[in-house]
């Protein structure tokens, strides 16, 4: 812990970026997310396959923030990113009921790695303006994140095509950074 | 327009002023592409605009040439959040004006061969981005040898630009994310040299990088790529079999 502790005490006063993961089920909305936060803009987007990868700065604070792809297929190469993680964003789409529970199993297995034992969880029940979207209390449910011990984490409702929600959870992780320190 | 936006963001780094020939190839490449308004949005777009419709109209536009001129951030007015100098990402629009950036690499080219490392991290960023939508392809004979084709020139320039251990490591970072988007896209096929080049060079970057992130981040590009290149290795067998 007093690594950890120190670690992020220096990134926070330093040049140093802090290091999010933006993980989650394909189509969840991740890259959107991603260039939400960049350049505030909604993107054209195409499935991730490799990875992206942008500087975001907030409140002075600078975020190295990654996004990697969801597609089956290409899940078992997150845990290839999961060095020296600050914060994983996982992003749900609240209105894909039917794989809530797929959802819930790649989250329960990417919290059971070592190396993100430290790594604080915001979870973005996204896509609120869609039709039938889950509300976050039904994801938090769905995803069974009240199980989770010895974690520093929240839920947040987004919305990365109407920009909503996003500050939000910016602030959480900002203040959460510096309590922790 | 996505192609001309790159070539305006690396217009835009300062330190291409010293590089004439580099600036000389972008601006040529430019006169294709006047500066116009942007075209009227279909109602999807504009709905999911509506939000930062005021200050965007045409920022996507003159964003580049507006970072050139503040040397920093183009702020947004509705939130908190800093908005940074941005790589150029096709907007919601960018269907309506698809350009082939393939006849259009020789700034790339150049801008590569700079060794300057923020010219360099903006081209790498760019040219992953172009081959990720399917800007490039790279699938033209060259000119100058015909035996080779436009991808092989492309692998080239992104490989030259990982030299040794003390290359910068935004440079390794973007060497590697452009490589894989290379092998994994199902637009440009890369093949026999090149492909080897392209192994070579995440394999390289993955023995020689101090930083932890791009080692590991080489690593797992390396697996994923190996496993495409295999995969698509059994799928041929199985069609030539089916074929004979
Ligand atoms: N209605 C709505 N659509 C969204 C929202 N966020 C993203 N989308 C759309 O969902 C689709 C997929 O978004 P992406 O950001 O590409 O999803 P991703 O999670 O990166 O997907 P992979 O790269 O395949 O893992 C796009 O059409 C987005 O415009 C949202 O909040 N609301
Ligand atoms: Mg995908
Ligand atoms: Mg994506
Ligand atoms: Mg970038
Ligand atoms: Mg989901």
């Amino acid at each position: 812990m007093g690594n950890w502790f120190s670690g992020l005490f220096s990134k926070l006063w330093s040049d140093k970026e802090v290091r999010i993961l933006i993980l989650g089920l394909d189509g969840a909305g991740k890259t959107t997310i991603l260039y939400r936060l960049q350049v505030g803009e909604v993107v054209t987007t195409i499935p991730t396959i490799g990875f992206n990868v942008e500087t975001v700065t907030y409140k002075n604070l600078k975020f190295q923030v990654w996004d990697l792809g969801g597609q089956t297929s290409i899940r078992p190469y997150w845990r290839c990113y999961y060095a020296n993680t600050d914060a994983v964003i996982y992003v749900v789409d609240s209105s894909d009921r039917d794989r809530m529970s797929m959802s819930k199993s790649e989250l329960v297995s990417m919290l059971e790695e070592d190396e993100l034992k430290d790594a604080m969880l915001l979870v973005f029940a996204n896509k609120q303006d869609m039709p039938g979207a889950l509300p976050p209390a039904q994801v938090s449910e769905a995803l069974g994140l009240s199980a989770l011990k010895n974690r520093t984490y929240s839920i947040f409702k987004t919305s990365a095509v109407k920009g909503e929600g996003l500050e939000e959870a910016m602030d959480w992780l900002v203040n959460n950074l510096k309590t922790r320190q | 327009m996505f192609l001309s936006r790159a070539l305006r963001k690396i217009l835009s780094e300062k330190d291409t002023r010293k590089f004439p020939k580099l600036r000389e190839a972008c601006d040529s490449a430019l006169v294709h592409f006047p500066k116009q308004a942007r075209p009227p949005l279909d109602l999807d777009a504009q709905l999911a605009q509506t939000a930062t419709a005021a200050n965007q109209a045409d920022v996507d536009v003159e964003i580049a040439a507006q970072e050139k001129k503040t040397g920093i951030h183009i702020a947004a007015s509705d939130n908190d959040l800093e908005i940074t100098p941005a790589s150029p990402m096709p907007p919601p629009t960018s269907k309506d004006n698809f350009v082939n950036a393939d006849k259009y690499f020789l700034p790339f080219q150049l801008a590569c061969e700079t060794q300057n490392v923020k010219i360099t991290v903006t081209t790498l960023d760019c040219l992953q981005k172009l081959i990720a939508y399917g800007h490039l392809r790279g699938d033209l004979p060259l000119k100058s040898n015909p035996n080779k084709k436009l991808i092989d020139l492309i692998v080239e320039s992104i490989c030259s630009c990982f030299i040794n251990d003390s290359t910068d490591e935004q440079v390794q970072l973007q060497i590697i994310k452009a490589l894989l988007t290379a092998v994994t896209s199902n637009t440009c096929e890369i093949h026999d040299a090149a492909l080897l080049k392209v192994v070579r060079t995440c394999y390289n970057i993955f023995l020689a990088s101090r930083n932890i992130v791009n080692q590991t981040t080489a690593k797992g590009t390396l697996t994923q790529m190996l496993n495409v290149i295999f995969l698509r290795l059994e799928q041929q067998g199985i069609s030539t079999s089916i074929d004979a």
